[in-house]
């Protein structure tokens, strides 16, 4: 799917079509004029993108958009349009989960869970871009996701293993 | 929340963008980033224009000027290697400070510059940088410098009548001196109490020129006359730093009118601009 050239989409009755590679996959959406990204997402069943602040401030709602991480509760649907959603669901599954996700639960960095998607996502673009970060460099791309149950220092911990064992097996 | 959005719109260059702003004058919404949030739309707007596929996200240099493309992520303005070397670094740490790392990613220079926000840390960069906005409306290309496009006035225009393409700093900032703080809960906390910006050149260990800016203290980011005619033709020492300290902080007491709710930000803002005139001119 082609994000150039997204032309012009018109609405009508407050709605408008949409297609949004989500995971992989072309999805068709109408949604309203004025839905924002995490709300249509969770409609679709992607329950992993979280509603927390609602205000860009938390990190929980945080989805890679063709590859950067961005905060959906900040963008129109509309934006997604012709572009590439990775949420978590797109990541990993509990029978094969992603190595980042091996390495949260290994290195004890999950406990309520309620921003480790948010997290594992801000993991892998960081990943992405360079592969043997530094524990400053991990702190600050998870500078964004806001936890209340643990001190950040498991899941920097959880980061880390997960570099490691991502360079080991490409490797 | 009710809204009259009549169309979405994805333009793919500077001139459909442009044309789209003339032909629905106060009716579109410009988004590029994303940062701002979706829910607040005024009823006015029937259109909103993404303008994330047009191409300005260039950094570059050429003998007069460094050019910004305006839709530049913070993210991509940090890690750019011509931004690392420009004037000891400053935009490109600039950059660094704002926010968190999905804001980094989102948020573009051009946001930044046009959505007027005391706390933005950009314009106060720019302004010390004598840079210009560089603008169109689709017919002719305008440069706005700074301290003209920060005012009210000129900023309501962008968006609307404007679209802003480039930001340009003059090449001759390249080897100045440099360098910026802020006061604030953590490193990146967007919430500063005061954020300040000395950039200049020196010759002999003597100011040959400066400009100290001020953000977050006052509506607008400024230039503390006072404080700059402290240090030009001075030693760099730190006494001159503290003169010029001093100075920032009486100049910011009459220009809050001696507000109490802004007593500690302009002390604090003092003892900041006294610090960042030592790093600016350190060896």
């Amino acid at each position: 799917m082609a994000k150039k050239g997204r032309g012009v989409l018109k609405v009508v009755d407050g709605q408008l079509d949409i297609v949004i590679q989500i995971n992989g996959k072309d999805v068709s959406l109408r949604v309203g004029a004025g839905d924002n990204l995490l709300d249509t997402l969770r409609a679709q069943g992607f329950k992993g993108v979280k509603k927390g602040c609602d205000n860009g401030d938390c990190g929980t709602c945080l989805i890679l958009l063709d590859g950067k991480p961005s905060l959906a509760c900040l963008l129109f649907a509309a934006q997604a349009h012709g572009r590439k959603v990775l949420t978590i669901e797109g990541l990993g599954s509990t029978d094969k989960p992603h190595p980042i996700q091996t390495a949260f639960v290994e290195a004890g960095a999950v406990q309520c869970g309620f921003c480790i998607p948010g997290m594992v996502l801000a993991a892998k673009a960081l990943l992405d871009e360079n592969p043997d970060p530094d524990e400053p460099a991990v702190r600050r791309a998870l500078d964004g996701n806001l936890c209340r149950c643990t001190g950040y220092v498991k899941q920097v911990e959880g980061v880390l293993l997960a570099a490691r064992k991502l360079r080991a097996g490409s490797e | 929340m009710k809204n009259n959005i009549r169309q979405f719109c994805f333009p793919t260059s500077v001139a459909e963008a442009a044309r789209l702003l003339s032909r629905a004058k106060g009716k579109v919404l410009v988004v590029a980033g994303g940062t701002r949030l979706t829910r607040n739309i005024s009823p006015q707007v029937e259109i909103v224009a993404d303008i994330s596929d047009v191409p300005l996200k260039h950094i570059k240099a050429d003998k007069k000027w460094l050019k910004i493309g305006a839709l530049c992520t913070f993210d991509e303005m940090e890690k750019s290697p011509l931004l690392a070397k420009w004037a000891c670094g400053v935009i490109a740490q600039t950059a660094a400070f704002v926010s968190n790392a999905p804001a980094r990613h989102m948020g573009t220079v051009g946001g930044n510059v046009v959505r007027p926000h005391p706390l933005n840390n950009l314009p106060a960069v720019f302004l010390a940088l004598d840079a210009v906005a560089v603008a169109t409306d689709g017919r002719k290309e305008k440069s706005f410098p700074f301290a003209e496009i920060l005012k009210p006035e000129v900023m309501r225009e962008f968006g609307s009548k404007y679209l802003l393409t480039e930001i340009r700093v003059p090449a001759v900032t390249k080897s100045w001196s440099a360098a910026t703080d802020r006061l604030a809960a953590t490193k990146t906390d967007w919430e500063a109490w005061a954020n300040c910006v000395v950039v200049g050149a020196k010759k002999d260990g003597r100011c040959l020129d400066v400009r100290i800016v001020l953000g977050a203290v006052l509506p607008r980011a400024t230039r503390m006359a006072e404080a700059e005619a402290c240090l030009l033709g001075q030693p760099c020492d730190e006494s001159a730093a503290w003169a010029a300290g001093f100075a920032v902080t009486a100049e910011l007491q009459r220009l809050t009118n001696a507000s109490e709710a802004k007593a500690y930000a302009c002390e604090v803002a003092g003892v900041l601009a006294r610090r960042v005139v030592i790093a600016a001119f350190q060896d």
